[in-house]
């Protein structure tokens, strides 16, 4: 038998690894970037044919070549696999699927048609191999085909961004906050703190500069609000549906209980704080996100059928026997991180009033503790990551007059979103690069300073970044009234309790498996208390995904791993962003610019930094989509057919 | 001014005007169907694709009504190549329609008379998206829509559906119809709208004040008013054309006779 061809990207036949699909081998897959086939019993046409369908079946509509050309394409292929074609359809063929590619609207349909070409141009022989005679046996292989594209598999609750983006552009603004909604309760939040993933895997910023989709999501969401339409409404409570814990209100929780409550569970979430939001409320200031933003999204997840019980902390007021002795049948643990890293400085374990882990520096100051944040005329905080910033742009806003932030390394490598430390610089913020702490000073247990050292960035280490050297003899003080350590974004975070069954790893982080569930039966867990301190949309993807667990193991009382988890490991390996990749599209639209309260007037108050768009603004900036969609067919063998 | 060349010949562009317009402006002839000049580009019916080159820009192919000029830019408005895939999307509009003679005519100019590919579907609407943009974004009443029928989420445009309630009836959806698919049609007082041979709605005419002939909708005649800040204009609002014109002639002049006497 002839040895099955492949290529996907550049890439030909040996470079390419095996795939799977959960525990299934893909014996093929068809898509964007090229075909591969793993199972020489795979029909070509045939699986040329389901590749057609699919693609008409995702094709949108709006532009003739794509939404026509498919349906044309999908009947030659159709013929040609039954071995009636004509002599003409494959010149049809080439020139349909030509047109498509080259003058189609959007990317879904410019990127399908391509491996159809490549097939005519490369492999025509392969394509004319035509049985017939018997009419082939069907059923050996069951295909699948699902739509991505960059952004939605950069984000991690994978939001259908060109969707939502298609929906403002056409002014359609209500359907578009319903599209984030479907997946993620809390658009306003992430409308305004999220790192944004998908911005960095943006095709149009391989071309000028990829769309601001958070800022369009941040609109859709203000849109929403504006309307002041009552709360989604309240669902009535299915029978014998069993009651469910979840611990802790940060983004985690609020999202698993947000899906479980529409599937029609009692849940209570039981929060250690008084303020519901978890990190999302004391760990990022209220220039960034405003408080009522965030309790109105909460409030619309209580009007869902959500209980939130504050004061409560697992592990001081009650223990997981309690909750099962109180009837609830599943447990949700979305704890956040709410540890801090030691710098391992002289003076830092000396209880210095003045000295204080960022963390804590920021949840003081968002509860409205001021009595216990420590105050003075300048203030210099250690660190590189938004926190760090954060702590920074804070402190200028509870009265300091001078903000010093020192990184051991540059500006280039700093962790912190390059948003954020342009915002910091234009408020006056005075950055110390290539500089490290050595000791914190005191005078009668009060910081005075600290000793710091001079920098050179040596090899790169494991991350890639440049290891920092210190210079010797290169001391020096810098003078402050408090010191701010906010390094804690990694390493240790040993903070969680202890719970009964329930396994942690050697730093403190609790163990999970695929299913969301920890050793414990029935307690599943997500977000930071998983994965150490880490970003709010990973947090709602971790809550939404156990919230889709829990009820599975509640229905049938075991979790399998969902398609939906197989498919986005599958596309992982397939790499849907190419960052090397050559667009021939017109570029030259620069993104539109988001306003902001000026420097010299936001740096005191907590006056929120950002305006969002207008809808003209917005309108014009989701125009710059390219809707790169992307559709990908993969065949598995059926089980039990060998 | 930005210095682009279109078939060859340079030509001085506005930066602000598609290079559709600007060809269009020195006589070269661009086919298009979902273009209209009182509406921003849109890009759906493909037909004014050319071949374009420039300084940052391989060889490509694009649609020219939004295509900016920037100094480089090199032009290709009928090549073989985009002469051919014209007629291939034309061949797909007229597979995938009832041709209407505005489509049947574009295609014999491009040499093509007669189906290709036997698509099911019986009306003539090529789904370019102008009567939507124009109810929405000049009108701003918003009561057209794509709509979709079948079970697939991922189809945004399948049919254009009319929200009733928010039609004001005026007609510019079938002004603006480059196939002829929408019709407005008056009779005693009342007024269709006839989408794809289907009334969609039925709306009550209001009569002039003067001559008492209906003729026009009263959500027109509040939407129109919801604009007018002018009195002589507001008052005016229930006058029908003909007797409005005889009126301000009257008011200007003083030497016209009321328009009622007129009729």
């Amino acid at each position: 038998m002839k040895r099955p061809f492949s290529f996907w990207n550049n890439a030909q036949n040996e470079a390419l690894p095996p795939l799977q699909h959960g525990s299934e081998t893909v014996s093929a897959i068809i898509g964007w970037a090229g075909i591969r086939i793993m199972d020489n019993d795979i029909d070509l046409l045939e699986l040329c044919h389901e590749y057609c369908k699919a693609v008409e079946h995702y094709s949108c509509g709006q532009c003739i070549p794509c939404r026509v050309g498919s349906r044309v394409i999908t009947g030659v292929v159709g013929r040609m696999k039954k071995g009636n074609a004509s002599k003409t359809d494959l010149d049809t063929l080439r020139e349909i699927a030509e047109t498509m590619s080259l003058t189609s609207m959007c990317e879904l349909g410019r990127s399908s048609p391509r491996v159809i070409l490549h097939l005519i141009d490369q492999h025509e022989e392969a394509l004319k191999q035509q049985k017939k005679v018997t009419p082939r046996e069907d059923g050996a292989f069951v295909y699948h085909s699902l739509k991505t594209a960059p952004c939605i598999q950069a984000c991690p609750i994978h939001l259908d961004i060109p969707k939502y983006i298609e929906e403002i552009k056409s002014y359609n603004f209500e359907a578009s906050l319903g599209t984030i909604r479907e997946r993620l309760p809390l658009p306003g939040v992430l409308g305004r703190v999220c790192v944004r993933p998908c911005e960095f895997n943006c095709r149009r910023g391989l071309i000028d500069e990829p769309l601001q989709i958070k800022h369009l999501k941040r609109f859709a969401a203000d849109h929403g609000r504006s309307l002041k339409k009552p709360a989604l409404r309240k669902k009535g409570l299915k029978k014998n549906k069993q009651k469910i814990a979840i611990i802790g209100s940060g983004p985690a929780g609020l999202t698993a209980a947000h899906f479980l409550a529409g599937l029609g569970y009692p849940v209570t979430i039981f929060e250690m704080l008084t303020e519901p939001g978890g990190m999302a409320a004391v760990g990022i200031p209220d220039y960034r996100l405003p408080r009522e933003i965030l309790r109105d999204e909460i409030r619309t997840i209580e009007d869902s059928g959500v209980t939130i019980v504050y004061g409560k902390a697992l592990g001081a007021s009650f223990s997981l026997d309690d909750l099962q002795a109180e009837g609830f049948r599943a447990v949700f643990i979305g704890m956040g991180c709410h540890c801090h890293k030691s710098m391992g400085v002289e003076g830092e374990d000396k209880g210095y009033y003045g000295y204080v882990p960022g963390v804590y520096f920021l949840r003081n100051i968002n509860l409205g503790l001021l009595d216990e944040v420590p105050r003075g005329r300048k203030i210099v905080v250690v660190g590189g990551g938004n926190v760090a910033i954060d702590c920074v742009r804070i402190a200028l806003r509870i009265g300091f007059e001078e903000a010093h932030l020192v990184y051991r390394r540059t500006k280039k490598e700093m962790p912190a979103d390059a948003v954020e430390v342009a915002d910091a610089e234009a408020e006056g913020v005075q950055f110390h690069f290539l500089t490290a702490p050595k000791k914190i000073l005191a005078e009668d247990k009060k910081v005075r300073g600290i000793e710091c050292l001079a920098i050179e960035l040596g090899e790169p280490d494991a991350t890639g970044r440049r290891r920092p050297v210190e210079v010797a003899g290169s001391d020096f003080v810098v003078d402050a009234d408090v010191v701010v350590a906010a390094i804690g974004q990694e390493g240790d975070f040993a903070c969680f309790c202890n719970l009964p069954g329930v396994d942690v790893t050697e730093k403190g982080a609790i163990v999970i498996n695929e299913n969301f569930m920890t050793t414990r039966d029935g307690v599943f867990s997500g977000g930071d208390c998983v994965t150490g301190p880490d970003v709010v949309i990973r947090a709602c993807a971790h809550g939404r995904m156990s919230a889709m667990k829990i009820d599975h193991y509640l229905e049938h009382g075991e979790v399998p791993v969902f398609d939906e988890q197989k498919d986005e490991l599958l596309l992982a390996r397939l790499r849907v962003y190419d960052p090397h990749e050559k667009i021939d599209i017109p570029g030259g639209l620069k993104r539109i610019p988001v306003r902001h309260e000026p420097p010299a007037d936001r740096r005191r108050d907590f006056r929120e930094v950002d305006h969002g768009y207008t809808d003209t603004e917005a309108v014009a900036e989701a125009s710059r989509c390219l809707r790169c969609y992307r559709v990908l067919l993969y065949a598995c063998r059926k089980s039990g057919a060998l | 001014m930005t210095t682009i060349t279109i078939d060859g010949r340079d030509i001085a562009a506005e930066p602000e005007k598609t290079v559709l317009d600007t060809a269009r402006s020195v006589g070269i002839a661009i086919p298009t169907l979902c273009y209209h000049k009182a509406l921003g580009p849109y890009g759906s019916c493909r037909l004014c694709i050319v071949e374009a080159e420039g300084p940052s820009l391989s060889h490509t192919i694009t649609t020219s009504c939004n295509l900016m000029p920037v100094d480089g830019l090199m032009v290709e408005t009928a090549t073989p190549r985009i002469q051919a895939m014209r007629r291939t999307i034309l061949q797909l509009m007229l597979s995938a329609t009832k041709p209407s003679p505005e489509l049947l005519a574009l295609s014999a100019e491009a040499g093509l008379t007669k189906k290709r590919f036997s698509l099911r579907r019986t009306d003539p609407c090529i789904l370019c998206g102008l009567c939507i943009r124009v109810c929405r974004d000049t009108i701003r009443a918003n009561a057209l829509s794509f709509g979709f029928t079948g079970a697939g989420r991922h189809k945004v445009a399948e049919t254009v559906a009319m929200t009733k309630e928010r039609c004001i009836g005026c007609g510019t959806c079938a002004a603006v119809c480059p196939v002829g698919a929408i019709g407005i049609e008056d009779k005693g007082a009342v007024r269709r709208i006839v989408l794809c041979g289907k009334t969609v709605n039925k709306l009550p005419l209001a009569s002039c004040d003067l001559c008492n002939r209906p003729f026009t909708t009263e959500q027109f005649i509040l939407s129109v008013l919801s604009r007018v800040d002018d009195p002589l204009r507001r008052s005016i609002g229930h006058v029908c054309p003909d007797c409005s014109r005889n009126r301000f002639a009257t008011a200007l002049t003083g030497q016209f006779p009321p328009a009622a006497d007129i009729r």
